[in-house]
């Protein structure tokens, strides 16, 4: 790490969020994580990593307070609550809705 | 549950996410569900009910939400959607800015003759940063992007 401008480098950044270089060069490529390219090599900011690793953890966060869906019957109340046209949903939704229009 | 796209069948992929059984609900499975007369209606109880007996967690996105709204109000009728919007139970993970201009990149550079819906973008935007691979829908656009 650089401490005076506080960059790390993509083998610190792997070992902090506990990913592989491989994972961290994506995440970089993909704009997942902020990072600058110094002399070919990619830096990674330490503001940039904090907040790549708060919101890992309010990802984990979310997922782990997921109910299984036989406890929670997410969607048993609106099942079959309307009646369309008679369309097919499974054509593609724009197929969906150009159908729907020329039932009409 | 099969991996499928076929027209006729409400799918669901298979996979998980870690150890549990995670999959991301798509709008085309909650219209197939709530729409009593679509084709694919009993396909989607069908699958849905698989996920249930599975152990299957289920969640989807505000964007998906919107547009879950949106094709029923205009294909099943606004008082369908409203009640559907009323009763609903699915948890909503709120995409956020990130997500928003990775969906962007993703459908500028998709090759998709049909074109991706923003929410589509959004979901596997999402269900890519969750690690999630299972995805309960109906549309084959989506299925093929998802897969």
């Amino acid at each position: 790490m650089d401490t005076q401008q506080n960059l790390y480098s993509v083998a610190d950044a792997a070992r902090l969020l506990e990913r592989s270089t491989e994972q961290v060069r994506r995440y970089l490529r993909e704009g997942r994580l902020d990072g600058r390219r110094i002399g070919g090599q990619w830096f990674i900011d330490g503001t940039a990593l904090e907040a790549f690793q708060q919101a890992a953890h309010a990802r984990n966060d979310f997922i782990s307070r997921l109910k299984p869906a036989r406890d929670l019957r997410a969607l048993d109340n609106v099942i079959g609550i309307g009646e369309g046209p008679g369309t097919n949903i499974s054509n593609g939704k724009a197929q969906y809705r150009a159908a729907a229009f020329r039932r009409r | 549950m099969t991996d499928t796209t076929e027209s006729q069948d409400a799918s669901a992929t298979t996979a998980t996410a870690g150890d549990i059984p995670i999959a991301f609900v798509d709008s085309s499975a909650i219209v197939a569900l709530v729409d009593r007369s679509d084709a694919v209606h009993q396909a989607a109880r069908e699958a849905y009910e698989g996920l249930v007996a599975e152990g299957y967690r289920l969640f989807t996105t505000n964007h998906v939400l919107s547009e879950a709204l949106d094709l029923l109000t205009n294909v099943v009728g606004a008082e369908a959607a409203r009640q559907f919007l009323r009763d609903q139970r699915l948890p909503i993970y709120h995409v956020d800015e990130q997500d928003e201009q990775r969906a962007i990149a993703l459908i500028a550079s998709s090759r998709s003759t049909v074109g991706l819906t923003f929410a589509d973008a959004t979901s596997l935007i999402v269900m890519e940063k969750f690690g999630v691979a299972d995805a309960f829908a109906v549309d084959p656009n989506f299925l093929s992007e998802a897969s």
